[in-house]
């Protein structure tokens, strides 16, 4: 095959087997890779009613067609289970080294199931899979696991690990690859843990073939000049970062501060990108082939938050700062250090612990549970239950799991800022309505990057559009959400899509894979990955009454800055949105769009398949 | 009124507020150029001396294309915003 390496390896830790197995191409051809080929094999083989911490339930890392290319920022792999936070589909996508050099060593995909009997780890080599104890990495943090392994198997090799969150099952563990990146989202890690997979490290030495070299190279380059060309690509993003948006967001008043209880943050000047490059910045990074290079090496110097490492990126900045009421930049960043070393989403644990501290605020949430007054803007809290969290040590215990799981312990749920008890990233959508219907639609939960309508109604890319209003957002999700499931499956990033639009990745993906893609096929890809997302969800027990929002955001008015009064029109939008997609009242994807999208779901089956 | 300058902006303007007297925003704009010359400029408008796109001015956090673009009034008190081009995620 060309683009696609062609072999899958699946690993039965329950008896340590391992067999290699061709890639189907015609699934290829309609899943492309990645996020879709992931979520194709996954719903092949797993029961939507699967307990996420069952040996049942699978774990799959999959890669696309240009990931390990020349192609801009392919770099990316998927990591698809049900995830253990919502009980929905997962998957969490990550950039870094280690995607490429799975392909390098010889695997499209890799597939694991069973559990197995002891902690071990995964060694890919040209390949081969060998499955080796990790008794000696059980306890050990992501860095220090990929110390351990660089040492132990090659130190060229890329390393996939999960920290003591994963090993202890925290509901929003992360997968951590290359040190600094993360499969962030919805607890992949803590079903890693709970099959006592403590790493997968690649080392491979194989080529990528591409059908096409001429027409690929001509690709890359329309790509490459677009990128540099584009402003956002070319200088927005690399020079500040993704964190450069802290004051921007700020000033549109949808800044989320203190659990969603207003969009401005006083402090946001102190924890902006502005003051990052000042205080913190060591340098850019990039991830593969990246010539955007968002990523940041930073360090805090001195103090009692001393330390180094990457980030905070835009989204931790909103988690672990205004929304915990945090504007000590240092403090932030140590916390964003512990989440990455103990191996978790920062975005659920700074809203976790934002939610825990107005469940105390208001009383719900006794001092003796907490151990410790609960306070805003308190960075000593913060950086100690950073801590706590990944261990689940005292109160931390309590954070593991979830802001829903919390504040339904203590009578509130309502207080939980998510949907389908996955936390929201850093927009109130209350002042950018596209978004809100995006959180309420999204298939793993509350979600900014699985239709990043922001860029729109906030950047004005790839036009503006006014976040305030309801009219066409519809159509707008739709759209994002379909060419989003089409670049995560190819394998590049999503923030190549400031600057390309789906006829660029069309063309690389035709010229990578001699399929002929094209803009409308491409698209429709993306459309059948999102109907696949949507059945499997449907299946595990999931309704049209999950598709909405906290009540906070639908019946609590914002009450300062320049969407003062604005809630989110959900009702005004859904309906909308339901018909572009070709579902029913229910939400249900109807037969004709079922058909159209050439996907047949075997339901009745005990053991749930799609064909 | 105060003009807040971000990312871009504030590096090469080494401030990150200024405060103007101006009755509109395009008015604004022509004092904040005044004040800091050519490369102020040469970074807001393209060749046809229009704004370029992929910049966004807020007033009081409202976009100006929601307003009356650049003929947007100002008065004692607001604030402009200027952002340029951006993202993040």
């Amino acid at each position: 095959m060309y683009g696609w390496i062609g072999k899958i390896g699946r690993v039965d830790l329950s008896r340590g087997i391992v067999t290699v197995e061709d890639l189907d191409p015609m699934v290829a051809r309609e899943y492309v890779g990645a996020r879709g080929l992931g979520t194709k094999l996954f719903c092949d083989e797993v029961d939507p009613q699967v307990d996420p911490y069952a040996p049942e339930n699978k774990l799959i890392f999959a890669t696309g067609p240009l990931t390990g290319t020349a192609a801009i920022s392919g770099a990316r792999y998927n990591v698809v289970t049900k995830s253990p936070l919502t009980g929905a589909v997962a998957a969490s996508n990550s950039g870094g080294y280690f995607g490429p050099e799975l392909k390098f060593a010889g695997f499209d995909a890799l597939i694991i199931e069973g559990k197995a009997p002891s902690p071990v780890y995964l060694w890919v080599e040209n390949g081969r899979i060998e499955v080796r104890p990790a008794g000696h990495l059980w306890g050990k943090t992501t860095h220090e696991t990929e110390d351990i392994l660089h040492a132990e198997t090659d130190p060229e090799a890329k390393i996939a690990s999960i920290g003591p969150a994963g090993e202890s099952l925290v509901k929003f563990a992360c997968v951590v690859n290359d040190k600094h990146r993360g499969a962030g989202r919805s607890g992949v890690g803590a079903v890693m843990g709970s099959k006592n997979l403590k790493a997968v490290a690649a080392r491979g030495t194989g080529g990528i073939k591409v059908a096409d070299p001429a027409g690929f190279r001509e690709a890359m380059r329309d790509a490459f000049e677009k990128t540099k060309a584009h402003p956002v690509t070319s200088t927005g993003l690399p020079t500040y970062g993704t964190a450069v948006l802290v004051n921007i967001i700020n000033a549109h008043g949808i800044f989320p501060t203190r659990n969603f209880q207003t969009g401005v943050f006083p402090g946001a000047e102190r924890i902006s990108g502005e003051a990052m490059a000042e205080r913190t910045l060591v340098r850019k990074k990039a991830c593969f082939a990246c010539p955007i290079a968002c990523g940041r090496v930073t360090r805090v110097k001195s103090g009692k938050y001393q330390g180094a490492g990457e980030g905070p990126e835009y989204e931790p900045l909103f988690s672990l700062g205004s929304d915990c009421g945090v504007d000590d930049l240092e403090a932030v960043t140590k916390a964003n250090y512990y989440a990455n070393e103990l191996g978790y989403d920062p975005i659920s644990f700074g809203a976790t612990l934002a939610c825990a501290i107005e469940l105390y605020e208001r009383g719900y949430l006794p001092k003796d549970d907490a151990g410790v007054p609960l306070r805003w803007g308190d960075g000593d809290l913060l950086v100690e239950m950073a801590r706590k969290v990944g261990y689940r040590e005292g109160f931390g215990d309590f954070l593991a799991e979830g802001s829903y799981r919390l504040a339904e312990k203590y009578g509130h749920p309502e207080l939980s800022m998510s949907t389908k008890k996955q936390e929201y990233p850093a927009y109130d959508p209350r002042g950018a309505q596209a978004i809100g219907l995006n959180y309420a639609t999204s298939n793993r939960g509350g979600c900014h990057v699985r239709g990043y309508t922001i860029s729109p109604e906030i950047l004005g890319v790839p036009e503006k559009l006014d976040p305030l209003t309801t009219e066409n957002k519809a159509a707008w999700d739709k759209a994002f959400q379909d060419v989003t499931a089409l670049v995560d499956s190819s394998g590049m990033c999503l923030f190549t899509t400031f600057a390309l639009g789906a006829p660029e990745v069309a063309a690389m993906l035709a010229a990578a894979t001699g399929v002929a893609y094209t803009v409308e096929s491409g698209l429709l890809a993306g459309e059948r990955i999102w109907n696949l997302e949507r059945l499997f969800n449907l299946a595990a027990g999931f309704t049209a009454a999950d598709d909405t929002l906290a009540p906070r955001l639908l019946a609590e008015a914002l009450p300062e800055g320049p969407a003062k009064g604005k809630v989110v029109g959900l009702a005004e939008m859904l309906p909308e949105y339901y018909r572009l997609r070709g579902w029913d009242a229910e939400g249900v994807p109807t037969p004709e769009t079922l058909e159209r999208l050439g996907i047949t779901w075997k339901s009745s089956s005990s053991r749930s398949s799609v064909a | 009124m105060e003009v807040q300058l971000f990312s871009l902006l504030r590096r090469l303007t080494k401030t990150g507020t200024v405060e103007v007297q101006a009755g509109t925003v395009k008015e604004a704009l022509a004092a904040l150029v005044e004040r800091f010359g050519p490369a102020l400029a040469a970074e807001l408008f393209d060749a046809s001396g229009e704004v370029k796109p992929l910049y966004n001015l807020l007033l009081n956090g409202r976009n100006i294309a929601y307003l009356s673009g650049l003929d947007t009034p100002l008065a004692e008190g607001d604030t402009l915003t200027i952002i340029p081009p951006a993202a993040g995620g």
